[in-house]
């Protein structure tokens, strides 16, 4: 669509240009766009998935921990949120809004796999822009090899970790320390209290840390 | 400052958002506790870690498959949001045998609806709706069916509120 192209840039998504934009400011933009989509405007909302894409996949990715299956959930989420366009009503930020839904998919996700029996562990690395991932893997030669054991277990550890605890609490702390949104935001994307946000988040946190082994610890 | 006490300071601590005088108080309580002095360590430890985690993307066929499975107008909400309600209304265990005899009595009035002396675009939503609850129908029927010990599909929404769409 040459339409959406000349939009995408207009609308600031262009990634130099989006890091540089206030979050009230991308929140307006949305906003706008999604007025545009309910006038049945398809390229507003090609537009909107093109900003939202990448982080709502690495939530959902982080969520259920298997990189293909992430991105036919990140579909799914914007499937979703097409056809259901017309019941966002802006009570809170689009992005808030697609969190919601790919939270509800990753959790009945999570349900139906328990249901068939435990999950193999899969801890593949994401796709990254830059290659990232792979390169992390290969250490470096001037540190220390223990201290480089040590890093690569704590990165086991905490992915292992999140594999292994349950939805509502991984949803949390992925939310808030990887993705991060504030609290506030977190407890419209879940319709949870702030307080249960915050016990919530003490609560895998510490699952996580109480995972940690001492020399992990000690090397850092 | 007693160790319960701590625990409530912590997550503001490790995000280094404690006022000086709490952050004081607790780093006295960390000289004298062991245990805390270490879930501290090991939750700043985590923090770190997890915001160091590199950052997927999607694949570059993203966009295109996407494309090719979008519907050509977002109006289906208001049939599939009823749809999904009563999809969830009847998740609830005790109502499952009941719920599969109703779900099939529905599927068949839908199947109907089509012959009704309906036109043009409400014809088509409707359309639009059956097919995808007729769906559902199916599946729930063959979830009753099939698995006997249905696990409970809504306490985990309900954990989470409960979507409204
Ligand atoms: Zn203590």
């Amino acid at each position: 669509m040459a339409g959406a192209t000349v939009s995408t840039m207009d609308m600031g998504a262009g990634v130099g240009v989006t890091t540089l934009r206030s979050a009230t400011e991308m929140e307006d933009i949305d906003l706008i766009l999604v007025g545009r989509c309910k006038r049945n405007d398809s390229g507003a909302f090609e537009i909107l998935v093109h900003r939202h894409k990448n982080r709502l996949y690495n939530f959902v990715y982080r969520m259920i921990n298997n990189a293909e299956d992430a991105e036919d959930v990140t579909q799914e989420v914007f499937l979703r949120a097409f056809t259901r366009l017309q019941l966002f009503r802006g009570e809170c930020a689009f992005q808030t809004w697609l969190y919601r839904i790919a939270t509800n998919l990753c959790v009945d996700r999570s349900r139906k796999i328990k249901r068939q029996g435990p999950p193999p562990l899969s801890l593949d690395e994401p796709r990254d822009d830059e290659g990232e991932g792979n390169v992390r893997e290969i250490p470096d030669e001037r540190s220390d090899p223990f201290q480089e054991f040590a890093r690569q277990e704590l990165r086991r550890s905490v992915q292992q970790g999140l594999a292994r605890m349950s939805p509502k609490l991984r949803a949390v702390v992925v939310l808030y320390d990887i993705q991060g949104l504030s609290y506030e935001e977190i407890a419209q994307a879940l319709r949870i209290p702030v307080g249960t946000v915050k016990s919530r988040l003490f609560n895998a946190r510490a699952e996580l840390a109480r995972k940690l082994k001492p020399y992990v610890v000690a090397a850092q | 400052m007693f160790c319960r006490q701590v625990k409530r300071l912590l997550n503001d601590y490790v995000d280094a958002r404690l006022d000086a005088s709490r952050k004081q108080r607790l780093e006295e309580h960390f000289a004298s506790c062991e245990a805390c002095r270490q879930l501290s360590a090991k939750m700043r430890l985590l923090r770190n870690e997890l915001q160091s985690l590199p950052h997927a993307s999607t694949s570059d066929q993203f966009l295109r498959r996407l494309q090719a499975e979008l519907p050509s107008s977002p109006k289906v909400g208001f049939w599939q949001h009823l749809a999904e309600s009563w999809i969830r209304l009847t998740g609830v265990p005790t109502v499952r045998w009941s719920a599969a005899g109703l779900g099939i009595a529905v599927l068949v009035i839908l199947m109907a609806l089509p012959h009704l002396p309906w036109k043009g675009e409400r014809e088509q939503e409707v359309r639009l709706a059956q097919s995808s609850f007729a769906m559902e129908c199916v599946e729930q029927h063959a979830t009753y069916t099939n698995d006997q010990t249905m696990p409970d599909t809504i306490t985990l929404a309900q954990d989470l509120k409960e979507p409204v769409f």
